[in-house]
């Protein structure tokens, strides 16, 4: 695995993750599941990475996190996005979908 | 809330970063197995995929806890922070809620740190920092000759004359660059030569300093000489500024007058240089334009070439390698070549020390002596303040210690409310720090203007030098004043200061104060004692008898217009005149001639022959010669011991002399002076009888060893560049005969100029120091003193509000008032006698640290500490008396109702 394709790999989770927190706070496994599920299935992703990433988003301040009670009444750690973190994921996403349309593009135009 | 606290509690210990993690995870993979059950999958297998989609569970959770622990340990630096900020705020808050406290903590502190900010720049400025403009100015030396007196054993001398200074340079050749100047400070000049501080410089001082011109040029070659006297200058943009305005690049080409010389302006030196010396120069002249000051034309050998003309600085620069042994080694052999025949100095040794004049062999000046222990005496000031600080800040503990009792018990740690003594103390010094700056500003002149009037500051008294030195001495007086009061507070006991009403558990707080009152009585005993000395001191020294009627002389000197033979002879010849016109003047009691002003700065010295022997050998110089009108002795106080003064015939028919005790003693130690004869200047010159012995006088200062002097009859036109007419006169009458010696010189030698100086003015400057010494002790023990009363009183009266449930008691058990105020009276004395006891015990230890600035008492003079005792005593007990008079009114009832 190269540097760059590790680099897209953790900037995409970043942003999915961010994206996953956008609504309320969730817990690890409630955004491993939103990223599996609203993926339908297509994202594999390693959950260690994922709780990797949470925990690195929370050193950089994009995410707070909390101890609370989960749906089922279990205690369980949920991370909330802060300021910074919506900031991140706003650009992320727009870099995104920026990258996303170019590779479109390039996809669509013929070949001289 | 009290969650959240909880859990930044125990977010400090590490295992529970660890054991987050681990909760986390598990509730990750039991949520996996269990939905993975769900979908249909064995236990056992659902667990194991739920781990395959983990990933590595071990290297993960230890890489989340080093996040973690990171995350963490960044936090509880936040929370820090945050908690001082709050403490900030709080304590602010707090400060101002007690405002009488809180500026008698400021304005107590920020006089003892302003005192030490205003020394501190005095000193910097005099021993520490290295003048401004020239290159490395460390490695340039400042030689000194040493010389032996009878007195005082070798002595180090910086001024050279310029034949010695030029055999130093010649033998410095190849190892080191020298440089050789004279500032001067002509004192007895006119208001604008007062003003300009002219320094002459020999060859190469600017390159040698490594100066460069800002504009124009320096001096050339040509310039440098000495033999000639070229009319150029070079001034500083300061004075450029000053006396010009406008820009410096303008002032080449300009003309000038100095010492009524006129000059053109050659170049400007960059702004930050301003010469050498502390006394900031303005223009520079070649040392060849002092001719015009020494230079005697027509007459004799040029003056460059005198020996007795020892008056210029010498400063080298060795080249690399060269080290000060070396250096002082060759520079001795020149100057012993230079001062070959001279039989007293020729065996001299060459001293190198920086270039700062105060930090070299010479001995210091009593300003700067007393400059330096003004640092000391600062200090102590500081510590008085600290402790009274201290004492105050207790108090207000005291006062606020049902307050922590209850943080306590909310569970604020001991770190905690230190940290909130800590944080008021930083603003209670804070604030103290930038007041003592306002006032170091202010007291900073004054003091520069006090101890060294004729100095021309370079810069300012306020830079970033003496800001960090106050921020620094204000952090540790904020740390001292506060130490107390914190550790007392953190170790205070919550129940029971809770359970108590907060009446109990201050006895140590009491021994603390009390200890603290001891001190600053102890360091104000040792002040007043400096005090008590110092003026002691200065009455000895206007008790001395100088041997003239100081305060009815007055000097007047008549300059011609121009200095050329001429017009010196013309007011030689009408000096008669004027002598008879002031003696009719109304109120001048007697009017006499004197070639040499008494007790100026410089004198004539000349060997002396007796029987064709020289007299025994002096090595503190030759004796020294005046010429004196008949007149003199009566007219300055001089009282004839034995034979006679010198009469109109002496003037007329010459051939006699008139000497002081001390030579008539030392020349002719077992027999009678009068009827002796002497050989002045050479064997070969006519022997001269001895016809009167007169009492000693001063020659140049106030407290010197025995001078000889021989007195020789002076023609009534015979006075000379340095001599004068001296006029007695009663004090009162001393400017209505001014202005009248005035007119009569106006009169008599139109476009002459005029100098009239009466000679208490003229020896204000030798007294100043010791008013000064007096003056600035008796201002600090003063101020000690007031701070010492005020701990004392304050330390009482708590002891009294604290004691009133007591003194109630007392009361009610028939105690009478005289018994309340025997116990406060006698414990405020107790406090101030042992520390009166150990202010005397430091004050005898240290007394020799000031001995050498005394006169006439000795630093364990009995009267002096005596007084200082008394003195304290009686303030303890009129400071005993506001709190003693409160307890004798305790009322049983209400002390026993109180709680």
């Amino acid at each position: 695995m190269t540097t760059d394709s590790l680099d897209l790999l953790q900037g995409t989770l970043d942003v999915l993750v961010l994206r996953a927190l956008a609504g309320k706070p969730q817990h690890g496994y409630a955004v491993a599941r939103f990223i599996r599920d609203s993926s339908d299935g297509t994202f594999r992703v390693i959950d260690g990475a994922l709780y990797t990433a949470l925990h690195r988003m929370e050193e950089r301040g994009w995410v707070e996190s909390e101890w609370g009670l989960s749906e089922k009444g279990k205690r369980a750690k949920f991370y909330r996005l802060t300021a910074a973190g919506r900031r991140a994921l706003r650009s992320e996403a727009a870099t995104w979908e920026r990258y996303v349309a170019a590779v479109g593009k390039v996809l669509r135009a013929e070949p001289a | 809330m009290a969650e959240a606290a909880w859990r930044r509690y125990l977010r400090f210990w590490r295992s529970n970063v660890d054991a987050d993690v681990d909760a986390e995870l598990r509730f990750h993979l039991d949520e996996r197995v269990e939905a993975l059950t769900a979908e249909g999958l064995p236990r056992e297998e659902a667990r194991r995929e739920a781990e395959r989609e983990f990933g590595d569970v071990d290297a993960v959770r230890e890489r989340l806890r080093a996040i973690d622990r990171r995350v963490d340990a960044h936090r509880a630096r936040a929370n820090r922070w945050e908690q001082w900020r709050q403490d900030f705020v709080y304590s602010a808050r707090g400060l101002t809620r007690t405002p009488v406290v809180a500026l008698t903590v400021i304005v107590t502190l920020a006089l003892g740190i302003g005192v030490n900010t205003t020394l501190f720049s005095l000193l910097d400025r005099v021993f520490l920092r290295m003048p401004e403009g020239m290159t490395a100015p460390e490695e340039l030396r400042r030689l000194y000759w040493v010389g032996s007196s009878a007195s005082n054993g070798p002595v180090a001398y910086a001024p050279f004359s310029i034949p010695v200074a030029d055999a130093v340079t010649h033998a410095l050749d190849g190892q080191a660059s020298t440089a050789l100047y004279r500032s001067d400070g002509e004192r007895f000049g006119e208001e604008e030569e007062k003003t300009t501080v002219v320094t002459s410089t020999g060859a190469h001082y600017f390159s040698v300093l490594g100066v460069r011109p800002a504009f124009g040029r320096f001096f050339t070659p040509e310039e440098e000489r000495i033999e000639v006297a070229t009319p150029v200058a070079i001034v500083s943009q300061r004075f450029w500024a000053r006396r010009f305005g406008g820009s410096p690049a303008d002032a080449i080409g300009q003309q000038l007058v100095v010492k009524r010389q006129r000059y053109t302006v050659v170049g400007v030196v960059p702004r930050d240089f301003t010469g050498v010396d502390l006394d900031a120069t303005d223009v520079w002249l070649p040392l060849g334009t002092l001719n015009a000051t020494y230079g005697r034309p027509g007459k004799g050998p040029p003056w460059y070439t005198s020996r007795g003309l020892i008056a210029f600085q010498l400063l080298a620069r060795p080249e690399p390698g060269i080290d000060q042994a070396q250096l002082e080694a060759r520079a001795t052999l020149g100057a012993q070549r230079g001062f070959s025949g001279d039989r007293w100095r020729a065996k001299t040794t060459i001293l190198s020390g920086p270039i700062l004049a105060a930090r070299g062999p010479e001995a210091r000046g009593q300003d700067v002596a007393i400059a330096i222990r003004l640092g000391g005496v600062a200090l102590i000031v500081l510590l008085i303040a600290c402790a009274n600080v201290a004492n105050l800040l207790l108090a207000d503990s005291v006062r606020r210690r049902r307050e922590i009792a209850v943080r306590s018990a909310l569970g604020i740690g001991r770190g905690g409310i230190m940290r909130l003594f800590a944080s008021q103390s930083l603003w209670l010094a804070g604030a103290a720090g930038v007041t003592a700056l306002v006032i170091a500003a202010w007291s900073g002149a004054l003091l520069r203007a006090l101890l060294f009037p004729d100095i021309h500051w370079s810069t300012g008294v306020l830079d970033w030098r003496v800001a960090v030195f106050t921020l620094g001495i204000t952090l540790l007086a904020g740390a001292v004043a506060g130490l107390a009061p914190a550790l007392r507070s953190g170790r205070a006991d919550v129940s029971q200061t809770l359970k108590s009403g907060g009446r109990e558990g201050s006895v140590h707080r009491s021994r603390t104060r009390a200890a603290l009152v001891v001190v600053q009585t102890a360091l104000s005993t040792v002040l007043l004692v400096g005090a008590a000395l110092f003026v002691k001191s200065l009455h000895a020294i206007r008790g001395l008898d100088l041997g003239f009627d100081v305060p009815r002389l007055m000097f007047v000197a008549v300059h011609a217009a121009h200095e050329g033979p001429d017009q010196i002879a013309t007011v030689a010849a009408r000096l008669p005149d004027l002598v008879e016109r002031l003696g009719r003047v109304p109120g001048v009691e007697r009017v006499a001639l004197n070639n040499m002003l008494p007790m100026y700065s410089f004198s004539f010295n000349t060997v002396l022959y007796v029987n064709g022997d020289t007299l025994p050998e002096w090595s503190d110089g030759a004796p020294s010669v005046s010429g004196v009108s008949p007149e003199y002795f009566e007219t300055v106080g001089l009282r004839v011991l034995r034979g006679r003064g010198l009469t109109a015939h002496d003037v007329q028919a010459g051939g006699v002399a008139v000497v002081n005790e001390t030579l008539a003693r030392l020349a002719w130690p077992h027999g009678d002076a009068i009827g002796q004869c002497l050989r002045v200047g050479a064997a070969s010159a006519p022997c001269v009888p001895i016809v009167g012995i007169v009492e000693d006088a001063r020659r140049a200062q106030l407290i010197e060893s025995p001078v000889r002097e021989l007195y020789l009859p002076l023609p009534a036109s015979g006075t000379q560049a340095w001599g004068a007419i001296v006029v007695r006169v009663p004090p009162d009458r001393a400017s209505a005969v001014e202005l009248a010696a005035r007119r009569e010189v106006a009169a008599l030698l139109p476009g002459s100029t005029i100098q009239v100086v009466r000679m208490a003015k003229m020896l204000a400057p030798q007294y100043r120091p010791w008013e000064l010494g007096a003056r600035l002790f008796t201002i600090f023990g003063l101020l000690a003193l007031v701070v010492a009363a005020i701990g004392v009183f304050s330390t009482l009266s708590h002891e009294v509000g604290q004691r009133r449930h007591e003194l109630g008691v007392r009361a009610a058990l028939g105690a009478g008032v005289a018994d309340s105020v025997r116990l406060v009276v006698g414990s405020g004395l107790r406090l101030v006698g042992i520390g009166v006891a150990v202010g005397i015990v430091l004050a005898l230890t240290g007394g020799r640290l000031i001995a050498a600035l005394l006169y006439g008492v000795a630093p364990r003079d009995p009267g002096a500490l005596g007084a200082v005792a008394g003195v304290l005593l009686v303030v303890a007990a009129i400071a005993s008396a506001l709190p003693a008079w409160r307890a004798s009114r305790a009322d049983p009832m209400e002390a026993l109702r109180a709680d």
